[in-house]
């Protein structure tokens, strides 16, 4: 696969605009309801996490399927579901281990993220850019480089009598 | 096809039980949504000249037709009633999750009359209503309301908005919250609730909300959403939120706060905000589908655990001198589980403060308590007190002014409140649309027209009635659309009336012109103002506080300087005439509210003789 959804959870702030265009785009209304994605929120310690379907390698939902309906397409690195074969029985919903699979009342069907064709709307509107849509090679880079950054403040700050003066801290954590 | 607005306004009346629903579009087409409508259902259904606390009182919610949808910034919910304090129009509203999961449960407005039995609350699930047993979790605090009504109907993402013990009290400035610390504070709305016996609200939701252009509108609220992002009021707020805008590096500089209850505007003791925000945050969280997240969430095991922003700080800290902010973060907890309005719990302090330093009251009149600058068991004691209406706490209740009157007239002469409600703790030299803002607005708030700028050699104190009716109007077109007015105009955030027009239109295929915006918003304050002068308002009732008045600054960047009384008037003046109301009176003329499409209320207030 070459992209992956990725998040961030320091970024959340658990405002659910994801929710909301996400159910735009699958089913024309605005309704948290139908989307998803859902954050799940913990208010009391400030936690907030978007979870939506981990697009999994050896998913469980595919293991499960007695029609063979639910398929991986490597080139978006996504799961899908083939409504032609589907028959409802919902026995996805069941496998999931994180509760990805879920059914529309109105559409009569079972719904997951289907990463919008490659053109993922909660990355698009997110605010706080707490998901992103990023090249599966490098996924962890951004991070990386975040963290590197706090430990360079740290090592810079140690040596501050260094003759030599590494001043690590001029160094943007964006570039 | 309803499109954007749900279709439905819930009408309850907790005396007979009566549930019903009325169609919105009866209301929408005059009065828009949000605060327009709510003035629109508050003049109907409540019988002039009745007590605020009355059973027969009305207190209604109110979301707006963007409310719900990823426009920026649409999730708050606007309350109204006649308030306990004032006797005017009382106005409150609060961020959060609540008001989208209203819209999502089938409803646009709600409107709660009457008093129940005993405690009772609302549960609205996906358009079904139903009134429940509240005795169980009276007593209990805002946030714990809320987890134990989720565990009572077995669903976590329950939605509820509640009354602290403060609200149950009958406390004259007691507010209603929803999440943790989201706060509709002033003009007393807990009050209305807790004479209703109505302990909370619950709504669970799933239906849709329809937009007629969804492209267009996805494409126009991304764009709008982008353009808020990139400016940078909305970079601070969103990083720092407002703990540099009040710390005393900026005060110290523009000199916007009062203290030891507003004769000083300096305070070089003044804790760093910025410094307890860098060691204590835990994180900055914000309400629905807001790009902004201007709030800070703090939590100090052991002592408190609290949202807050902007006037939380402002209204508590300088007032009450509080240097160790871990009692300020113990005094927000204890403000936001009971359910008080900060500002005004922060200015009562101050006052009692000065009283206790110059004799005016003694330890015989604070049940033995030291009222002393910072104090913590001076701010903690007292405010509990007050919540829970025990010894001291039970004057205070009633308010500033009635407290004031037991202690006197120098206690009168020191209480700084326009009509009954305590003043935020700021310096109202400083921001030039302030003081008018406060004595022509809505309810008595310095923030709710043109705030104005930073006073300079330039830029005198004195206000803009023209830049006041422009900005009133904006903001109730604004509150009306159920955008957060941060986002927008108050801030000059890119979401005014331009932007919030256009999306409108989009969204409900109804073509809406900046323009037209302000039309409402214009009709929306002919209206409010006509409501509270059949209670009663005529010009001099907000009366901004003595001490404020004729009174030079000692010291800071506007030493020397002074509001002037006179000035003042004949800015309200002006005010009124710009507005086309009676120049003497403050009253609507005929022919304004005739303009602006309000006949029946012209007719209305001639039979009840109020012109």
């Amino acid at each position: 696969m070459t992209k992956m959804l990725i998040l961030d959870t320091d970024k959340c702030a658990g405002c659910r605009l994801c929710e909301m265009v996400c159910s735009i785009k699958h089913t024309n209304k605005c309704n948290p309801s139908r989307a998803c994605v859902h954050v799940v929120k913990w208010d009391e310690f400030g936690f907030f996490l978007p979870m939506r379907c981990q697009q999994c390698d050896d998913a469980a939902c595919l293991a499960v399927c007695p029609r063979k309906a639910i398929y991986r397409n490597e080139e978006q690195g996504c799961v899908l579901i083939d409504y032609d074969k589907c028959i409802g029985c919902k026995a996805c919903i069941i496998a999931c281990p994180f509760g990805a699979m879920s059914y529309d009342v109105a559409l009569r069907r079972v719904v997951k993220c289907d990463l919008c064709n490659g053109d993922p709307q909660c990355v698009k509107f997110c605010p706080m850019e707490a998901i992103e849509y990023i090249d599966s090679s490098c996924v962890n880079l951004k991070k990386m480089r975040e963290a590197g950054f706090k430990i360079a403040n740290l090592i810079s700050a140690l040596c501050e009598n260094d003759k030599n003066n590494h001043n690590l801290s001029k160094f943007s954590k964006h570039i | 096809m309803t499109y954007l607005y749900q279709g439905n306004i819930l009408f309850v009346n907790l005396s007979n039980g009566e549930i019903k629903a009325v169609p919105t579009e009866s209301y929408s087409d005059k009065f828009l949504g949000g605060r327009g409508i709510n003035i629109k259902i508050l003049y109907e259904q409540l019988t002039p000249g009745i007590n605020a606390l009355d059973p027969e009182s009305v207190l209604v919610f109110g979301t707006g037709p963007l409310t719900g949808t990823p426009a920026p910034s649409c999730g708050r919910i606007h309350l109204m009633a006649k308030s306990p304090i004032t006797g005017f129009e009382g106005e409150s509203s609060a961020g959060g999750y609540w008001a989208p999961e209203l819209k999502y449960s089938g409803f646009d407005h709600l409107s709660v009359k009457g008093k129940a039995e005993k405690p009772v609350y609302i549960w609205i699930r996906n358009g079904q209503v139903e009134i429940r047993d509240a005795s169980h979790i009276w007593g209990k605090g805002n946030y714990e309301t809320t987890v134990s009504i989720r565990e009572e109907l077995g669903d976590p993402e329950i939605k509820v908005i509640s009354i602290g013990p403060a609200g149950e009290n009958m406390v004259n400035f007691a507010s209603v919250l929803t999440d943790l610390g989201h706060a509709a504070g002033r003009t007393g709305m807990g009050a209305l609730m807790g004479a209703k016996n109505l302990k909370a609200i619950a709504v669970r939701g799933f239906k849709d909300i329809e937009i007629a252009d969804i492209e267009g509108f996805m494409n126009y609220s991304l764009e709008v959403h982008k353009q808020i992002q990139k400016d940078p009021t909305r970079l601070e707020l969103s990083k720092y939120g407002t703990s540099r805008l009040y710390d005393h590096g900026m005060i110290n500089e523009h000199y916007y706060a009062a203290t030891d209850n507003f004769r000083r505007f300096e305070w070089p003791e003044a804790p760093s905000m910025h410094e307890f925000f860098e060691k204590h945050l835990v994180k900055k969280v914000g309400c629905f589908g807001c790009p902004m997240r201007c709030m800070d969430f703090y939590s100090i095991p052991g002592v408190g655990k609290a949202i807050t922003s902007c006037n939380v700080y402002y209204g508590t800290i300088w007032a009450a001198k509080i240097k160790d902010m871990r009692i300020w973060l113990e005094l927000t907890t204890l403000c936001q589980e009971a359910g008080l309005d900060t500002q005004s719990v922060g200015n009562m302090l101050g006052w009692l403060m000065e009283l206790y330093e110059k004799g005016i009251i003694t330890e015989k009149d604070t049940d033995g308590i030291r009222m002393l600058w910072g104090n913590r068991e001076a701010i903690i004691e007292t405010t509990r007190k007050m919540a829970l209406r025990q010894g001291l706490g039970d004057l205070l209740a009633e308010g500033i002014e009635q407290a004031a009157k037991q202690f006197g007239s120098d206690a009168e002469n020191c209480a700084v409140h326009i009509k009954g409600l305590p003043l935020l703790s700021a310096n109202f030299l400083s921001f030039t649309g302030a003081p008018l803002s406060t004595v022509v607005g809505p309810r008595g708030d310095p923030m709710s027209g043109d705030l104005g700028e930073i006073a300079g050699p330039e830029t005198p104190c004195e206000g803009s009635p023209c830049a006041q009716i422009l900005m009133e109007d904006t903001l109730a077109a604004t509150d009306s659309m159920g955008v957060c007015q941060w986002v927008g105009p108050l801030m000059g955030l890119p979401f005014g009336m331009q932007q919030q027009a256009r999306l409108f239109s989009l969204g409900s295929g109804i073509e809406m012109t900046p323009e037209g915006l302000m039309e409402y918003g214009c009709r929306i304050r002919n209206l409010e103002m006509a409501f509270d002068v059949r209670e009663g308002r005529t010009k001099g009732d907000y009366k901004f506080p003595k001490r404020l008045l004729n009174t030079p600054a000692p010291d800071g960047k506007f030493k020397g300087q002074q509001l002037k009384s006179e000035k003042l008037d004949q800015l309200e003046k002006e005010y009124y005439r710009l507005r086309g109301w009676n120049v003497a009176t403050g009253v609507p003329r005929r022919e304004t509210l005739e303009k602006v499409g309000l006949n029946g209320i012209a007719n209305n207030l001639e039979k009840l003789g109020n012109t």
